[in-house]
């Protein structure tokens, strides 16, 4: 079990205040939702607490560690592996699918042998349908094994705490029902997970907590069957 | 605002982004040193930019080097009339090829293909994610991205240095041959009393600094892009201007300090 939060917050991106002195506590073991109208800072506020941007002013505390102190050892010895679904994947562009895999194992796992780590990758692949991609680079992908992949590649190093960004944009339904399936097991597993989302549309059943975002603040934070957008 | 306004903000952007290209350059050093701890996940990317920037520049680097000797060869031949026994010949073409040439013609050959190349990837992995996705898996893009391409830089430059002098003597010594009747034996002893180890030394030297030149340079430009595909041409030439410029600079200083010796 452990404590998630953002201290104090604050952002600036080209000399705008994108996040203006956030602070919330991210509920252990359960689903968030941020949402909010564009420019709201929700995009901003997901990729500081994963990390990616670094806040001018505050901290991400860990268990009250500030687990982004510049040092990647401190997560590391506090065993807190973030994981991030981008909306295009991210798959890096020039590595082939494996490659891509490969490269988060390699970085996470150094002690795995080599075989294991390909076992894992094609087990992955099969178990999301996708063994005839593994040789692929990502620009022959359509978007659905695009997030499949991005998907794949942030669930494979075990992570504590899953952020995810519109995960379900632009794919199609059977994608969306596979994904949102694997999202529930992964929430019976008390997997922490951090969705942006435009709409509830698809996370009314799955999301424990709402947190509404406007002009780089919180402004609600709410169980979900509480929260007035849900109904 | 007014005109002391502007001049103000300014100098005042100026100065911030020369701060922050030194800092960059500092981390790029600071991470070459412990590149070694990197090289399991870097490895693939130090290889293709080695085998993009060095190998597959061989066949431009060669008939550069073949062109300039004949040139050169040819215009002296102009001057000095007797050719073979012209020692001062033998000398502006060691001090011409070997120490200024041999380095500035790959210099700016690799600025057209690989300096373009490493802003507009780096770029364009900027605006596609991929850099933030290397950052969320722990990942630092300075020794993943822009240390392998540093590294691979100066391992395809030194060695296109090298093979350019090569192919510009031969070429000069081929040309004297056919078409001015200078025995090639004759022309290789001449040649070889002129050079010293100084001349490679200081080739060497060049070489390196250019290396290191471009290949930040155009990391750094790379990486600058925020969020537009229109920033990519944009910042691709900035790039290209800097990389030039700089290398005019360090040709400059170190010839300057070169002379001294």
């Amino acid at each position: 079990m452990g404590k998630l939060e953002a201290k104090n917050i604050t952002l600036r991106s080209s000399e705008k205040i994108v996040l203006d002195d956030v602070s919330v506590e991210i509920p252990w073991g359960e689903l968030t939702l941020v949402m909010g109208p564009p420019d709201s800072g929700k995009q901003f506020f997901i990729k500081t607490m994963a990390g990616i941007l670094i806040p001018s002013k505050g901290q991400i505390l860990y268990n009250g560690i500030n687990i982004y102190d510049g040092n990647i050892a401190t997560q590391k010895k506090h065993d807190f592996r973030c994981s991030f679904v981008f909306q295009n994947g991210g798959l890096l562009a020039n590595l082939t699918i494996y490659e891509n895999l490969r490269l988060a194992l390699d970085n996470f796992f150094h002690k795995m042998k080599d075989d294991e780590k390909v076992e894992l990758i094609q087990n992955y692949l099969s178990r999301y349908n996708l063994p005839g991609i593994i040789n692929k680079r990502p620009s022959e992908l359509s978007v659905d094994n695009l997030k499949t992949v991005g998907f794949i590649r942030a669930l494979m190093i075990d992570p504590v705490l899953l952020i995810m960004n519109e995960p379900f944009s632009d794919c199609e339904l059977n994608t969306v029902d596979m994904l949102l399936e694997e999202i529930g097991k992964l929430k019976h597993r008390k997997l922490t997970m951090l969705v942006v989302n435009q709409t509830t549309a698809n996370f009314e059943k799955i999301a424990d907590w709402v947190i509404f975002m406007e002009h780089g603040k919180i402004v609600n934070k709410s169980k979900s069957d509480q929260q007035g957008m849900m109904e | 605002m007014d005109i002391t306004g502007k001049i103000g903000t300014k100098t005042v952007t100026v100065i911030g982004n020369i701060t922050y290209f030194w800092q960059f350059c500092i981390e790029v050093m600071a991470n070459i040193f412990t590149f070694a701890k990197n090289i399991r996940i870097a490895s693939l990317v130090l290889m293709r930019q080695i085998l993009f920037t060095g190998f597959d520049a061989l066949a431009l680097v060669s008939f550069g080097g073949f062109i300039i000797g004949s040139v050169i060869i040819l215009q002296g031949s102009a001057i000095f009339p007797n050719l073979a026994n012209s020692q001062l010949m033998f000398t502006i073409l060691v001090s011409v090829v070997t120490r200024e040439l041999a380095n500035f013609i790959p210099a700016l050959i690799l600025i057209a293909r690989s300096g373009t190349a490493m802003t507009t990837e780096l770029g364009n992995m900027v605006i596609n994610n991929e850099v933030d996705a290397l950052v969320s898996m722990n990942i630092s893009p300075i020794s993943y991205l822009v240390v392998p391409r540093t590294i691979a830089m100066v391992f395809s430059l030194v060695p296109l240095g090298i093979y350019f002098n090569i192919i510009s003597l031969f070429a000069a010594g081929i040309v004297s041959q056919f078409l001015l009747n200078v025995n090639l034996a004759d022309f290789s002893i001449k040649l070889f009393s002129q050079l010293t180890f100084l001349d490679v030394f200081i080739s060497v030297m060049k070489s390196v600094s250019f290396a290191f030149a471009i290949a930040i340079i155009s990391c750094y430009h790379g990486l600058k892009i925020d969020f537009a595909r229109t920033e990519v041409p944009q910042r691709t030439s900035k790039a290209v201007v800097h990389s030039i410029s700089a290398v005019i600079f360090l040709e400059i200083l170190i010839t300057i300090v070169s002379l001294q010796y």
